[in-house]
């Protein structure tokens, strides 16, 4: 399974999980010329943006590890985009973040949340 | 929502009020602090985040906008955590703004939310008392120093959810009070004492007369031969503190946060001796986060350079103003900050470089362009400043085995304190209050002398090659000699005893 399919494959578990915990789903993959957010969401009308980190149970690390500084300001650029688009600038906002783990097979082995992840 | 908390910072030696605004608002979580902080001010972000939430309190993300008024004053320090976490709690609804209003917030947050000691309370809280501003909130190592101030309310907390408590009215805090007869009066005993030190009669007479007088002192002497013992001992015969003075003292000594729960008040005159290795800023006071130096430290107290030569040339050069002035300005760009340093000098050095120059038994081995640079390091307005220059000679067998002991430090401290009681009297309604801060013009009023005394100090003149200079610093001496004797008029056993306290006017090469 290539990297491209197992992000995908991550971002549909964390889709579902994310409904089932009672997330509504703006947005999959908002794009803007800054990048992309994986998810756009509300939960209990807070404006929340989901990066979802895939990875199989070969590579070393947690999923979640992945996120440095320069992520977060893309994350945080197209935040902004996604804000100035629909008006919601001084709408109250979170990130969090969703790592997803598979096994060999490609089976989902492992998932968390975690909720207010970091602060722009 | 919008907060406002009132914290205050230390600037110089006086406090500054200091408004921490806190404005919570929707849109993407950020905290930002403005308001000229540095580091440690930034860095509380993370603290107040950890103690907020450790102590059961939610920390919402939201877009948090913290403003240190005044907007120019640079802040430093750790000290307005309590206050940001105060605004924080206000803004998210947690704490009314009634709660907080009309009271002062100072402390370092831990990440369990426990207060840590801050530096300078006792500053801030004298501040508080003179604008009549009365609630002050502090963790509690810091309260007792506080609490010596009349006219506030001191609350010491041990931890956010104390204050927190205490605001809400669901615990109580005891205002701390220490009145005036619950300070710990200064035990008489040091450990210390001047029958310690065998021999040295003249060397302990010529103390007497510096405590007596305010003197400056420099010994000069072969190594081992006690100058160091002799001057650590000099704090045990100055006179006790006053209340003012040990304000005064206690303050400098707050924001340098020497202070503790148990030690909260200098009850004795300082006794200060920095090595010579210290630096321009660190003995005059000064630096890139502004603190007193070890003079200030030494304010109403002793200041010992040990090894006078071997300091660096600009540390000593730079007491020259304060030694005659009783203060050390410190100017940078934006503005200047006055410190009070009014202490006593005393230095000791060796003759030479190898030490032994004046031993009659040793034989010194400098040559003499080396002893001449040795001493050339001390320049002469530095020499100029002290008035009583004594010669430590070393040891005999004799008085080192004898076992007669000397007077302790009480019979010595008597004599000086009535001495000194003499010269308040003296002087009432003068700038001076001890008689080596008299004016030449004032020198004329109060240094009477007789037929004899004159005719002595004039002789002396011509004989010894005194200068002008020299001849004010003799009858600044025989004052206090004659005082000590509890004479009004100066006689000629007291200039011929002063004229012995001047020996570097006389040899030495100087």
């Amino acid at each position: 399974m290539g990297n491209k399919e197992l992000g995908d494959l991550g971002e549909k578990h964390a889709a579902r999980s994310l409904v089932l915990k009672g997330y509504s789903l703006l947005a999959r993959k908002f794009r803007c010329r800054f990048g992309e957010i994986d998810i756009i969401a509300l939960d209990k009308g807070t404006l929340v943006f989901i990066e979802v980190r895939s990875r199989s149970d070969e590579e070393y690390g947690l999923p979640y590890e992945t996120i440095n500084h320069r992520k977060r300001q893309h994350i945080r650029r197209v935040a902004t985009a996604f804000q100035m688009k629909y008006g919601l600038l001084d709408h109250d906002s979170r990130f969090d973040c969703v790592s997803v783990i598979f096994d060999k097979n490609g089976n989902l082995k492992d998932m968390e949340l975690i909720k207010d992840a970091f602060w722009s | 929502m919008l907060a406002k908390i009132e914290s205050r910072t230390v600037l110089g030696i006086e406090a500054k009020k200091v408004e921490v605004e806190v404005d919570m608002s929707g849109g993407l979580p950020c905290f930002t602090i403005v308001g000229l902080p540095d580091t440690a001010v930034k860095e509380s972000r993370d603290r107040v985040i950890s103690a907020i939430k450790n102590c059961g309190f939610k920390f919402p993300p939201k877009k948090i906008t913290i403003n240190l008024a005044p907007a120019d004053l640079r802040k430093e320090g750790a000290s307005f955590d309590l206050a940001i976490a105060m605004g924080i709690l206000v803004s998210n609804g947690d704490l009314e703004q009634s709660h907080v209003d009309g009271k002062v917030f100072c402390g370092e947050l831990s990440l369990d939310g426990g207060l840590r000691p801050i530096n300078g309370a006792l500053p801030i809280a004298i501040g508080l008392s003179r604008n009549g501003r009365n609630d002050f909130i502090l963790p509690a190592e810091n309260a007792r120093e506080a609490a010596i101030v009349n006219g506030i309310s001191v609350f010491p907390a041990k931890d956010l959810n104390e204050v927190v408590n205490f605001l809400k009215g669901n615990a109580k805090i005891e205002p701390l009070k220490i009145s005036f007869c619950d300070i710990p009066k200064p035990t008489d005993s040091f450990d210390i004492d001047f029958s310690d030190v065998k021999g040295q009669w003249h060397v302990k007479r010529g103390l007497e007369v510096a405590a007596a007088g305010g003197h400056n002192v420099l010994m000069i002497g072969p190594p081992g031969a006690g100058k160091t013992m002799l001057a650590q001992r000099l704090v045990t015969i100055l006179p006790e503190l006053s209340f003012e003075e040990m304000l005064e003292t206690t303050k400098i000594h707050s924001i340098c946060g020497l202070l503790n729960s148990r030690n909260y008040l200098v009850l004795r005159r300082p006794f200060r001796m920095p090595h010579h290795t210290v630096s321009y800023a660190g003995l005059v006071g000064g630096g890139k986060i502004l603190r007193p130096g070890e003079i200030s430290l030494a304010h109403n107290g002793v200041l010992f350079l040990d090894e006078l030569p071997e300091f660096h040339r600009d540390a000593l050069e730079a007491l020259r103003q304060p030694l005659e002035g009783g203060n050390i300005t410190v100017s940078r760009a934006a503005s200047n900050f006055i410190y009070p340093a009014k202490f006593m000098l005393v230095a000791a050095m060796n003759p030479c470089p190898c030490g032994y120059f004046t031993d009659p038994k040793k034989e010194c081995h400098c040559i003499p362009p080396a002893i001449q640079r040795y001493l050339s390091k001390i320049s002469g307005p530095l020499l100029d400043r002290i008035d009583i220059h004594l010669e430590v000679p070393s040891l005999r067998y004799k008085e080192l085995s004898g076992k007669s002991r000397g007077e302790s430090s009480e019979v010595i401290k008597e004599r000086v304190n009535r001495a000194r009681e003499i010269q308040k009297d003296r002087y009432k309604g003068l700038n001076a209050f001890c008689n080596a801060h008299l004016s030449s013009k004032d020198l004329e009023q109060f240094c009477r002398m007789d037929k004899e005394g004159s005719e002595l100090l004039k002789l002396a003149i011509l004989e010894l090659g005194l200068s002008a200079r020299g001849y004010d610093k003799v009858l600044k001496i025989a004052r206090t000699i004659a005082d000590l004797a509890g004479t009004e008029t100066i006689s000629a056993e007291h200039i011929s005893e002063a004229i012995n306290y001047r020996s570097l006017d006389r040899n030495l090469g100087f």
